[in-house]
């Protein structure tokens, strides 16, 4: 593998930025930090190492303490995991922050209007934006939800958009999550975390809090009920125990003070939805599912679920319950879709995007396939419908077997791949084994579309923690860091 | 031409059963020739009337108290004012374009079989003039190559399994002909719904079940390969859907009530 | 509250009581068999809890150390201490979000050294070790919930599934005990062996208490008397039924509605209160106790219906 060069974020080094001059390599020699993380290596440089191993080690325990685990939460010997986190906080300065704010609530505004438009009058194909199949024959569109019009026509509630860092001025999308998007959780807690652990840092700097997401989320949900005249009734309806993300499932649950439920707590009667309660069925108006279209409804969708509720469907179109995110919201973040955002930017809003695309090659033409096959040890891979990390190559890290098993994939199907080139994801100091080394990091803020669309300042920063690795997702060993936006 | 019609599903569960949802599409689509005089559905339980994404017209309806039965009632009369067509337009306003009719799914999807099935009608395919002269081929390639034959397939068996078979009902005849026009490029989608028995041969007392296939300039005919015709006035279209599970005209869950006996009886009468 | 976490709550009560009440019949049943070289008495204790017929199906001819296999570490058998914890501790597992620390930490221990005892086991358990450790665990538990679990209804919920089970072991073993105890023509107070009547008693843990408060030799009808009617006796059925009365009035009072449950368990307190052991007996200890058992039974299911099923 080519020797490439990464924007660290601490140090302002490498990258491929103009902006990268003289200044910088200066600061290199001299040990400096660029002005948002002055302080904070200053602290790295003063605090001694196994001071930093002990309040690891606090973490860890607080970690634990308040069951903040992944994975293997119902796991059958009742132990569990908790993502690693990393101690030295990811920094954002203010302006940084005002223009990806800007680009995350154009971006989560147009995805939006393209989800209403796509469930409608399809008008973006009608004015030769993207083809009328992109919709239909995507594998995520539901029929049952063509025509819905929901309650302020928002379809993605709550949309958790990654970003990459290239250089100091470079920021790429690397895919929009619109279905169940979760990780909101770890931003919460490692704020919590880190001001306990260091309340003296926070002293030091005027850090923008993330503390009010639950309220907003709350607020959010509360005003996208269908039944305005009713104070609304918000449950969150989890898959169970078994799932991934249950611990965050409790806990917002827990942080907003509404009911955590499964499919079983709840029936459908009138095309009304209710739970079962201790004092009787209780009336319920917008629910926050964190289970897949697919589960939702057995009468509408996979009949052999049991994680959802029977009548579901027919509840949203009888207009007697909203759901959160709306059904079908999987047409808008797959990664062939990916490819028109910038374009539903153009057509629903009439402004430029601000935040880029990453260059994307669509292995269903013939022209990208060629390429891509050919550079196939640059490039990353990735399956349309894939997520969490999983069914993508990673070129450069790559074995040749592995190369050689995706060139089959990609003959055999090409239409269910994308390419994209390696991106220089930045680096952030880590604490690793020995010391402190910089390790790749991405970014998932949080958008809030209810009456009007929000972000918290910062989001959950994923680390990966291997060595030269660039894949972040927790599944696949990544850890977190507290997303730090500073003030003025 | 009128035609009187009586669509009775009954459910008879073994226990009192505390709670049961069902959601029924009997509510007819009409054709471009039709005309509706009369209509009525009757439930049990507490309902709502919504329109789903086809535009279907479906009402769920649940009880929650203990029942050992329920009764669906749909009767009405409709009329076929009789035109030159020798087949039916579904001509209503449609919700979704013609090209989501394509979609591989459920139990009409196509597979490795269902390709080699049609393969050889794959180049007449591409020409639009050709298309209504296609499906007739095909249709007729339904009718000497299944078997009409009650109890052969069950209700969730899918195009290929009833291609294997040989045999099939009148659900597995119209999955097939979705199954197979799909392939050839072809909009097509399931149809469910009623039909007089003098109107043709192989019509079950539980209803009937076509397919309908998307001709340019045309709109959507109706072709039904277990009787080898195309759909006229007689047929009454009850609900659309990419498969026999999106468009069936009584489903349900429920909790409680050990085994259930389903009873289905469906009478078509001309009456004028 | 939801009606699941309601019905989760009551049944880890449950089943947390159950696992400590076979516990003690065993000790007791085991303590009597060193006295005794009879085995009417270790036979009869699957009959107690009505798996006799299941019981000797698994074991045509059974040992002693058969019964308490089948009742301990068997996990076969739903009812065996083995599979009391395991439920106790996937319901709790349900409801984590809704127990204290404490309270899981002490189930989940419970059941992950349960897993590594029979890992470890094999044949040579050594059964009054294990007893004494279930006793423990689970008033562990039970003091956790007590002492950390916040005073709502969720507090209710556990508190009526502890009692209705206690209610329904007391009203067992004093059953199937007396019968075997008091074969057929025995006349009530006639010289029955003293140990036997002890066994009785510690059954559920109340010899001392008899001695107390009676100061006088063991008579079967005290001790029938003690179990059933006893005002301040932690297992006796005036006791239990008492406290389902209680918490059943505390949630009729919170919701602002009385069920089915309510008045039944109504019933049943007053019924008890103004009982008098004499007639009890003149009208026949048996019919009595199959008819409470009966009773307390309908009670958990209008609980049930009332609560726990929405």
């Amino acid at each position: 593998m080519a020797q490439r060069q990464f924007f660290d974020e601490m140090s302002g080094l490498g990258g491929q930025s103009q902006t990268q001059g003289q200044g910088q390599r200066q600061a290199q020699q001299q040990g400096q930090a660029r002005p948002p993380y002055r302080r904070i290596a200053e602290w790295l440089r003063q605090t001694p190492e196994e001071q930093l191993a002990n309040k690891r080690r606090e973490a860890e325990a607080l970690y634990r303490r308040h069951g903040i685990t992944f994975g293997a939460y119902g796991s059958a010997d009742g132990h569990e995991t908790t993502i690693p986190f990393d101690l030295i906080p990811r920094v954002l300065t203010q302006e940084e922050w005002r223009f990806l704010e800007r680009g995350l609530i154009q971006r989560t505004r147009a995805l939006n209007a393209f989800l209403n438009d796509a469930y409608h009058q399809r008008d973006i194909c009608r004015a030769g934006k993207m083809p009328e199949n992109q919709i239909l024959l995507n594998e995520q569109f539901v029929g049952l939800a063509q025509g819905l019009t929901l309650p302020g026509d928002v379809h993605a509630h709550i949309a958790g958009i990654d970003l990459v860092r290239v250089s100091a001025d470079e920021f790429y999308v690397l895919e929009d999550n619109v279905r169940t998007p979760s990780g909101v959780s770890y931003m919460l807690e490692n704020r919590e975390v880190m001001m306990r652990l260091f309340p003296d840092l926070f002293q030091r700097h005027s850090v923008l809090p993330v503390g009010r997401y639950t309220e907003e989320l709350l607020n959010m949900l509360r005003a996208v009920s269908f039944n305005g005249d009713r104070e609304p009734t918000v449950i969150l309806l989890t898959p169970g125990q078994y799932n991934s993300a249950y611990f965050e499932h409790a806990f917002l649950a827990d942080e907003m003070g509404i009911e955590l439920v499964e499919g079983s707590d709840l029936f459908v009667d009138d095309c009304r939805v209710y739970m079962r309660t201790t004092r009787g069925p209780k009336r319920v108006d917008v629910i926050y599912r964190r289970v897949d279209d697919a589960y939702l409804d057995p009468l509408a969708f996979n009949p052999e679920s049991l994680l959802g509720v029977a009548g579901l469907v027919a509840a949203v179109r009888a207009g007697q319950v909203n759901v959160v995110n709306a059904l079908g919201n999987g047409i808008a973040d797959d990664k062939s879709t990916y490819l028109y955002v910038p374009d539903m930017v153009r057509f629903y809003l009439g402004e430029e995007p601000i935040l880029k695309n990453v260059p994307t090659w669509r292995c269903d033409k013939s022209d990208d396939l060629k390429y891509v096959l050919e550079h196939l040890g640059e490039l990353v891979v990735k399956e349309i419908h894939g997520s969490g990390g999983k069914g993508m190559l990673v070129g450069p890290t790559s074995t040749k077997a592995e190369i050689e098993e995706f060139r089959g994939l990609l003959r055999d199907r090409p239409a269910n791949y994308i390419a994209q080139p390696t991106l220089a994801l930045s680096t952030c100091p880590t604490l690793v084994e020995r010391g402190v080394a910089p390790r790749h990091v991405d970014l998932r803020p949080f958008v809030l579309s209810g009456k009007e669309t929000v972000v918290m300042p910062g989001g959950l920063t994923r680390v990966a923690l291997k060595d030269g690795s660039l894949v972040v997702n927790s599944s696949q060993g990544g850890g977190t860091k507290d997303t730090w936006v500073l003030g003025a | 031409m009128r035609f009187d019609v009586q669509h009775v599903t009954r459910f008879r569960f073994e226990e009192a059963c505390g709670y049961s949802i069902h959601q029924c599409r009997l509510r007819p689509r009409l054709g471009e020739s039709q005309r509706l005089l009369s209509w009525e559905v009757r439930t049990p339980g507490r309902g709502r009337d919504w329109t789903d994404g086809y535009g279907n017209h479906v009402r769920t309806f649940s009880l929650t108290e203990p029942h050992r039965e329920i009764e669906l009632v749909a009767r009405g009369v409709f009329e076929w004012i009789e035109g030159g067509q020798d087949y039916l337009v579904f001509a209503a306003p449609e919700a979704l374009p013609p090209g989501y009719w394509l979609r591989n799914h459920g139990l009409a999807r196509h597979e490795a079989s269902i390709q080699t099935f049609v393969a050889d009608l794959a180049d007449r395919a591409g020409d639009e003039k050709e298309r209504v002269p296609l499906l007739h081929v095909l249709m007729r390639r339904l009718v000497e190559g299944l078997e009409y034959r009650v109890g052969a397939t069950t209700v969730d068996a899918t195009a290929a399994e009833a291609l294997a078979s040989g045999a099939g009902v009148c659900q597995d005849f119209a999955h097939l002909f979705v199954a197979c026009s799909r392939v050839l490029g072809v909009p097509a989608r399931y149809a469910s719904g009623c039909l007089s028995q003098k109107g043709a041969t192989h019509v079950g007392r539980v209803g009937h079940a076509w397919a309908e296939a998307f001709v340019p300039d045309l709109g959507w005919i109706g072709f039904d390969p277990a009787n080898g015709i195309c759909a006229t006035g007689e047929y009454l279209k009850l609900g659309i859907g990419l498969d026999y599970a999106e468009a069936a005209p009584v489903t349900g869950r429920r909790i409680g009530g050990g085994q259930a006996a389903m009873e289905v009886d469906v009478q078509v009468r001309q009456v004028g | 509250m939801l009606s699941s976490t309601a019905k989760n709550l009551y049944w880890m009560a449950r089943y947390i009581q159950r696992a400590e009440n076979t516990a003690r019949v065993l000790e007791a049943t085991n303590r009597m068999a060193l006295l005794s070289n009879s085995d009417r008495e270790w036979r009869s204790v699957p009959l107690i809890y009505g798996l006799d017929a299941d019981f000797a199906e698994r074991h045509p001819s059974p040992t002693m150390r058969d019964m308490l296999h089948y009742l301990t570490i068997d996990e076969a058998n739903p009812s065996s201490v083995a599979s009391c914890f395991r439920a106790a501790r996937n319901n709790a597992r349900d409801e984590r979000n809704n127990l204290t620390i404490d309270l899981w930490e002490s189930l989940n221990g419970t059941w992950l050294e349960l897993q590594g005892m029979m890992r470890g086991i094999g044949d040579g358990i050594d059964f009054r070790q294990f007893l004494d450790w279930t006793k423990k665990q689970a008033v562990m538990a039970t003091g956790a919930a007590q002492s950390t679990l916040l005073r709502d209804d969720a507090y209710n919920f556990v508190m009526l599934g502890l009692q209705v089970e206690r209610a329904d072991n007391t009203a067992r073993i004093l059953d199937v005990k007396y019968h075997i105890l008091l074969p057929k023509g025995e006349r009530v107070g006639g010289s029955l062996d003293y140990y036997q009547w002890a066994e009785v008693l510690s059954c559920i843990g109340a010899y001392r208490t008899y001695r107390r408060v009676y100061s006088s030799k063991i008579e079967p009808w005290r001790v029938a008397e003690l179990m059933i009617l006893r005002h301040d006796l932690p297992r006796s059925l005036l006791f239990c039924l008492g406290q389902v009365d209680r918490n059943l009035g505390e949630l009729a009072e919170l919701y602002g509605a009385r069920g089915e449950a309510t008045r039944l368990a109504g019933k049943l307190y007053s019924k008890l209160r103004y009982a008098r052991i004499d007639t009890i007996f003149q009208d026949g200890l048996h019919e009595y106790l199959s008819d409470f058992i009966r009773g307390n039974a309908r009670l958990s299911e209008e609980i049930s219906r009332q609560f726990l099923m929405g």
